[in-house]
This record gives structure tokens, sequence and C-alpha cells, in this order.
């Protein structure tokens, strides 16, 4: 008997093409020629691309969008993988305590930790700057990255540093020869979750925007505000091929099944 | 010996004791991470908190108190129990639509051998890590009026209107589902995967049906699973204000359309803050009630035996 | 002496792992440290390697104390229990790892790497990465890796664990080959009786953390001190005897069911005294010893006869529900004709082939 039946077949087809939907409607419309959301677009054109960048406040947006996003990255990524090593070495009710920390704002809705973090920023004077928009982003990735990482260590072998030591290697030396090998494939695929996340973020980026620091989502919004036409297709065009980019090197690096904690077969 | 790889960690972290630089690194390695959590998750949700009790001044100013004015204001607005009682509506249909679509799906790319897998796994995920405009932009063509659905309707039906969907709650629930559906298949896929195969063929060997297998086997042993999989689902409507922002209308109206617009709009953070914390609460709830449905579940199990 | 512990103490919270350890071993020689699991012979070993510090007593290597050494300075050669092989570098590198730490040059890195896996039997697998290997394979890296930095002490923590038996027997015979032709002092620690007995000049018994002897393969399995080293190595009759007459070089003690015994007497005992004696079920025949050896006779009934090929176990039971357990070689069984269940017997062991484990007055 085949393990999967008919309906399930059928039914799971359905949710994926659902799922797949909007990719196949958003990325036509960013080349349409038309002034409306007509679809199929009526004649193609880069026009939309052009007046994206001919935007001030949109090629800012994604400026500051993507340095916020490459300093979050950067933050989280030395974070998260220096808490993985040290997890991975811990263990008992002081792991357990230590994960769950980290673990519970996952289940907590983002706008709930977004508009927290707005208040307390405000309270720093640290809401509405680059500083601000920069750690809200940390400790929106801080959890995923962190549990992505650790998920990349469940082959860590802590012997290999006795072994490394053992056979005459210092302290440094057992973490450059013994630590860091088995840890670079985790933290870079640590890094480019960081990186999607940051980019995919509009929670933060709507409420810790500022004066010096609109980034693209808060820009769109603010363009939204008056009128929705296919520039707003052009970018997220630009946002759909930095998360593909960037799903494709999470797959290349650990798979998306230890991404989603799935066992394989 | 035949000694598990957890216990011979466990030896190796209890001997490693003297000051070793390496040892001393690993003992302080989760601090930052720990230290980061306690400054910008926990103090923010307390100063959440205590902002919900302060008292609007015009101007977008507050003044500190310890009043319960936002949440009298709330629970005696029938608006807003409205916009409560369609959140909690919302929240429950659109967990239910993710897990009729999941289910299947969760299960289906768990059991399948296909070299399309990574592909199909993109799909599934792609949603969580990109831009919720990208997927708002989305659907405000597809549900336009000169979208694909229309087009179609006018292709087939010459002569019949333009449907209105945008503004309509269908609008509300179809968007949400689909940036929920991936929150279930996540935690769906972790417990489907770890259901031994061999279960299913011992059912089947016994004489279960695919159906039987279904309800006898999978499901419950999925069912964390699927609690968790509805929770987060749940939460994922909590989150969502963008799509009622550019999808609904004011007959769709739910809580987090309401922070937003308290907070950014009508810069009354005071109230604002009130509505954040009353969905944390219910967020809570909701964790508290999946906690105790787990031990149900597994009481229940066990009790069947 | 080479290697030294004295009075080595540990305790994890409120369990004592190891308590008041002291040995010693000579340069050169091949020591086992056997135990059931969570006996403390691994934390032995690490204690050596310097993974874990003693709460007391020390050690002394060569004459020199290194307790206060880092693990790294030690300069012993390890192999551990999952071979560790770093995943990520060949063969080559692998087994160049400790040279390249202590900065030896590149050709003689070469030069001495190849001789260790020549040691090994493992030429023409440097280019290999430890997955491509098999168990056996990576457990020969590991050791090349181990004894070409030319350690003090070579420490093999259950190295053969994770092989199947015929590899393991193999291995066995290969170390041994390789501590002779090397000469470095080894200690290897096992759980396994059969594999410590065969391998060692000299087994050190432990359990609870507790060193209960140590002594050659002969001696701890014929003259065990206690009565688990007793029970541990291989099959033993313990039996309970009480006293009833002390000569000069002779203790006459009663079985429960009223049968007389004999034993070579050991220390003070007196009448009156309960023993407990050990026969090793080989010691029992059915047939009386060649000549005039004096020996113990008991009458049984045969219980049970199971087969392992060379012999076979005969379960006894004797007067006053004693059960033995003796050993029947193939070639004794045959001459006997087959001993069906119920059958009795006369069962016959030296007097020189008892020894008494315990007293209590």
């Amino acid at each position: 008997m085949k393990k999967v039946g008919p309906g399930m077949l059928i039914v799971s087809a359905i949710a994926l093409l659902f799922l797949v939907a909007p990719i196949f409607v958003a990325i036509p419309l960013a080349f349409s020629n038309a002034r409306t959301l007509i679809f199929p677009p009526p004649g193609w054109s880069l026009m939309w691309f052009e007046a994206f960048f001919k935007r001030p406040d949109f090629v800012k947006g994604l400026r500051i969008s993507l340095v916020s996003a490459t300093a979050s990255t950067i933050l989280v990524t030395l974070i998260a993988g220096i808490t993985a090593y040290g997890v991975v070495h811990m263990h008992g009710t002081k792991k357990r305590l230590v994960s769950l920390l980290l673990n519970v704002p996952l289940l907590i809705p983002v706008l709930v930790i977004g508009i927290a973090m707005l208040f307390f920023l405000a309270r720093l004077r640290l809401s509405g700057t680059l500083p601000g928009l920069i750690l809200g982003q940390v400790m929106l990735c801080l959890p995923l990255v962190f549990l992505i990482i650790l998920a990349a260590l469940e082959n860590y072998n802590p012997n290999l540093e006795d072994a490394a030591a053992s056979l005459g290697a210092p302290p440094l030396l057992v973490f450059r020869e013994a630590v860091l090998p088995q840890v670079t494939t985790g933290l870079a695929a640590g890094a480019a979750l960081a990186f999607i996340t940051s980019m995919a973020d509009t929670t933060m980026s709507l409420f810790l925007r500022g004066p010096g620091a609109t980034p693209l989502p808060a820009a769109m919004i603010a363009y939204m505000r008056a009128r929705i036409d296919p520039m707003i297709g052009s970018s997220a065009v630009i946002f759909l091929c930095i998360s593909i980019v960037f799903l494709i090197i999470i797959n290349r690096l650990i798979g998306f099944e230890a991404v989603m904690g799935v066992r394989e077969e | 010996m035949t000694q598990s790889k957890s216990s011979l960690i466990k030896k190796r972290i209890v001997e490693a004791q003297w000051t070793d630089p390496m040892v001393l690194f690993r003992r302080l390695a989760v601090a930052p991470a720990v230290l980061l959590t306690v400054i910008f998750f926990v103090l923010p949700i307390m100063r959440l908190a205590q902002i919900s009790f302060f008292r609007n001044v015009a101007g977008g100013l507050m003044e500190p108190a310890a009043s319960l004015e936002n949440y009298t204001a709330f629970l005696g607005d029938p608006y807003y129990l409205t916009t409560l009682g369609q959140t909690l509506l919302y929240g429950v249909i659109v967990s239910l639509l993710c897990l009729l679509l999941g289910f299947p799906l969760s299960y289906t790319m768990v059991r399948i051998q296909t070299r399309a897998k990574p592909l199909l796994l993109g799909i599934i995920l792609y949603p969580l890590l990109t831009n919720a405009l990208v997927l708002v932009f989305a659907w405000l063509v597809i549900f336009g009026y000169q979208g694909p659905i229309n087009k179609l309707l006018l292709f087939l039906v010459p002569s019949a209107e333009p449907l209105r969907i945008i503004g309509t709650p269908t609008a509300i629930i179809i968007s949400m589902t689909h940036a929920g559906l991936p929150f279930m298949v996540l935690p769906l896929m972790a417990a489907i995967s770890n259901i031994p195969v061999s279960l299913e063929d011992a059912a089947a060997s016994l004489g279960a049906s695919r159906a039987a297998i279904m309800t006898q086997i999978v499901i419950p042993l999925a069912m964390p699973g699927i609690l968790g999989g509805c929770l987060i689902a749940f939460t994922s409507v909590l989150s969502g204000f963008l799509f009622p922002l550019y999808l609904g209308s004011n007959a769709t109206n739910i809580l987090p359309l309401q922070i937003y617009e308290k907070v950014s709009e009508a810069a009354n953070w005071p109230f604002g803050a009130a509505i954040t914390f009353i969905v944390l609460l219910m967020t809570l709830i909701l964790i508290g009630m999946g906690t105790l449905g787990k031990d149900l579940v597994a009481r229940l199990a066990r009790s069947s035996d | 002496m080479y290697l030294e512990l004295n009075h080595l103490s540990k305790r994890y919270d409120n369990v004592v792992a190891i308590d008041d350890v002291s040995l010693s071993i000579a340069q050169g020689e091949f020591v086992t440290f056997l135990g059931p699991s969570g006996s403390g012979k691994s934390t032995i070993l690490r204690m050596i390697a310097g993974f874990t510090r003693s709460d007391s007593g020390y050690i002394k290597l060569n004459g020199e104390l290194i307790q206060e050494k880092p693990p790294y300075k030690r300069n012993l050669g390890i192999v551990f229990q999952d071979y560790s092989l770093f995943p990520h570098m060949t063969v080559q590198q692998n087994v160049a790892f400790g040279l390249r730490m202590r900065k030896v040059s590149k050709e003689e890195q070469a030069r001495r790497v190849a001789d260790a896996l020549e040691t090994v039997r493992l030429s023409g697998y440097e280019k290999r990465l430890p997955n491509q290997l098999s168990g056996g394979q990576r457990q020969r890296v590991a050791l090349a890796r181990a004894i070409v930095i030319e350690p003090l002490v070579l420490l093999l923590d259950e190295p053969l664990g994770a092989l199947d038996r015929k590899l393991r027997e193999e291995m066995q015979i290969e170390l041994r080959r390789i501590h002779e032709a090397l000469g470095v002092t080894t200690i290897f620690v096992t759980h396994d009786q059969e594999e410590a007995l065969t391998m060692s000049d000299r087994v050190a018994i432990l359990s609870g953390g507790q060193l209960h002897q140590m002594g050659t393969p002969y001696g701890v399995y014929e003259r065990p001190a206690t009565d688990f080293v007793a029970d541990f190595l291989g099959r033993a009759n313990l039996l309970q005897l009480a006293v009833v007459a002390c000569e000069d070089s002779l203790i006459k003690a009663k079985l429960p069911g009223g049968s007389l015994i004999s034993v070579p007497a050991i220390g003070e005992v007196a009448t009156q005294d309960d023993i407990q004696v050990l026969v090793r079920p080989e010691h029992i025949s059915f047939y009386p010893p060649a000549g005039d050896t004096p020996c113990n006779t008991v009458e049984c009934a045969v219980e049970r006869i199971s087969y392992h090929g060379s012999g076979a176990y005969a379960i006894l039971n004797g007067p006053g529900d004693v059960q033995l357990i003796a050993y029947i070689s193939a070639r004794e069984l045959a001459e006997h004709g087959e001993a069906h269940q119920g059958q009795r017997i006369t069962v016959y062991w030296p007097i020189s082939a008892s020894t008494i484990l315990s007293r209590r007055a």
C-alpha cells in the first residue's frame, strides 16, 4: 500500500498551490506597464523598477533595511552562536531553563513584542534611531537563530575538544581546530536566517522607524497611504528575491528538514 | 560500555572544573543571550504593563498613573468587545482552516519521497521568511476588481458584476490562513516525523484501513503537534495587523489593527498598551489551555490503555 | 614506579565516584582497568589524562607531580571511546595533528605519520576522511594519532566497545602486538572481563569507585580478593560454609546440607566461623582427579546441562539447596555419556582449587 492516500495528496496539492499563488501574482505585476493592479498585466515594462529607484525614500529605505539587517545578522549570529555553544555543554535543569527563557519570545505575538520594544526603547530615547531598529531586529531574530544553530549543533562532539587538548593543543588552538570547524555551517545557516528574518520584518520596521531610520517597509506603508500601484510590486520582487536566495543558501547549508525540526527517515 | 551520548556529555561537563579558559568560556557563553532576553524582552513587557495603567494626555503625551481607566474604557465599550469577539472568531476559523490544509500537507511532506522535496519545503517556508507587505500586495491584486478571480468570473459569466472581495471577512480569513499555514505545518511535520512508519505498517497488518490508521494512530500521536500548530496559527492572527489594514474594512476590525491604530495613528500609547496587554493575556491563556490540552491528551492516552 | 596514583578520591555532590584509589604501574606495562559501568574506571583514566581533577590525592608520572598540568602539556596518547576523530580532517591530518601542535617540521611529520600508519597497518588511507572508513579503520586511525606523539602513557578508553566480536578479537591481538613493538606503558579501560584477562600484564578491578584488587590475570582469577572480583571474573560457585575444625594447613567446613568440605587454610580462621569459599566451575568434575590429589566430593542431582560448544555448564543441585555450576569439557562429557535431568551424580574438585574469600566470626 502506498503510504499517502489520494485524498491526502489532493489536499496537499491544493495547499501548496494556495501557498505559492501570491508569488505568481506579485512577480508579474512588478513588470506590468499598467498604472493599476490589472492581472494578468496588459504588457510588460521595467517602468515600475525605474520609478522605484527614482524615489529617494525607497532607495534610502532599502539601504537602511540592508544596513540594519546586516548589523543585526552579525550581532545575532555571534550571540546565538556563543549561546548555543554554551548550551551544548550544559545539562539538566540549567539547560532547560536557559532554553526555555530564550524560546519564550517565539510564543508571544510579534506585535506584542514590537509594541513593548517601542515603549521600552522610547524610554531609553532609542526609538526611531538606527541602533534602536537594529536592537529590535536582534531581539526578533535571536530565538529563531538560536534554535537553528542549536539544531545544527545536534551532532556537535565535545569530546573532540578533549582529543585536541590531549594531543597538545592549548585552549585557543582547541577553539580553532576542534570547535570552529564543527560550528561554521550552523553559524552560516543562522546568519542566513537572521538576514532573511530582518529583511522580512515589518513590525519592528514600522514601530521603531524614525526620521533618520525609515526602512523600506515603513516607506512602502507611507506610500501605500496615498495609492497602491505596481511599484509596490517592484519592491515586493526585491524582497522575494532576497528571501529566495537566502532560503536556497539555508537549504544548501543544513537542509530545510533541520530548520523545521523534522527528523529524516 | 553503552553510555548514551548525553550522559557522556553530562559527565564531561561535571568533570571539567578548573580554570581552563575554555571551561570559563563555556560557563559564560550563555550570559549575553540571557541578559539580552531579560533586558530587551522581559523588561519591555513589564514597561508595557506599566504604561497600560497610565493616563493619556492630549498631544500624544501620557501621564504616569495607576489607573484602570484604559481597561474599563475597553471593557465598557461594545465596539471594542465586538472587536475582541471578532478577533477570537477569526483566530478560531483561521486555526481550523490551517489545520484542515496543514495536516494533510504535513503528513504528505513527511511520508513522500521526492526529489522536489526541498522546493516544496521552500514553498511552505517562504511566507514566514518574506516581507508581509509582499503578501498584502499579492492579495490586493488577487482580490482586486481587475484581479485574476474577477477576470475568471467575467470570462465564465460575461454578464456578472465583479465581486467585491477586499473589505470582506473572506479576504481577511484567506490572507491570514495563508500567513498562518506555515506556522501550522512546522510543529505538525516535526510531530509526524517522530511517528515511526512501522507503527502504521503494524496497524495496516492488523487490518486497519487508511482512515483507521489516521484516526487511531497518526492523529493521536501527532496531537501535541496539532495543539502546538493551532496555538501558533492563532497567535499569528494576533500579530496580523497589516492584512485587516489593507484588505479589511470597518466590519473586519480586529485587535491587532486597533493596537496599530492607537499606537501609530492616534498616538494614544496607554490605551494601545492596554489592548496589547489584553492580547498578551489572551496568548498566555491560549498557551495555558494548550499545555492543559497536552496533559489531557496524555492522560486520555494512558487511561485508554 | 613509573606512574603512581596515590589516594585519589572524588565526589560529585553526594556521590562518591572515586574512593581512595592508590595503584602504581611500571614502565612498559600493559594494565587494564576493569569494572562495570559506573565503577570509576573511566574517571580515573580522565584524571590521568587531566580532564578531571581529583578532590584529594596526587598523580606522579615519571617522578613528576602532574596534578596541576593542563591536559595539553601532559604528553599522553588517548584513544577515546567514540574515537573522536576530527571529521573535517583526513587520516593524514588527524594523525599529524599532535605533531603539528608540537611544531614538528613538515618532513618529520610526514615520516612519523607514515610510520604510525604502518604500525597500525593503515598505509594507503592517508587521504580518506573519517566518515569514509569502517569502524575498525577509524579505531586504527585513533590509535595511530595517539602513538605518533610518542606518549609517556597510552590511555585506551573502551576502544573496542563499538566493534563487533570478530573485529574486537582481531584488535585485541593488534593492540598487544603494537604494545610489544613500541613498549609504551598502556592503560586499557574495559568492562569485558575476558578482554581484560587475555590482554593485560596486570588487571585492576574496580567497583563503586573502589579498587578491589590488582594483580596478574591468573592471580585475580584464581585468587580473587573479594566476592565481587570472584563473581565479576567469570562464573563462580560461592559456597557459604560453617567451620567445624581447623588443622595446620587445612580447614574442615560444612555445607548447609551437612556435607564436609576441606579448604586450604589462609589467615586466621577459627571453629564456628562462617566462611565464603570460591570454587571455579572448571575445577569441578564428574570424575575424581588423577593420582592421589586430595579432593572434595559432593552428591548432586543434575538440574540442567547447557552446551557452549567446547563444553557444557552443568547446573547441579547439591544437598541443602546448594546450587553448583560445573564446567564439563566436551571430552569428559562424551566419556560420561549424556547426563540427563534428575540424574544423581557425584562431583569432585581438588582441595587446592578452593579459595576462602571472607570470614565472619
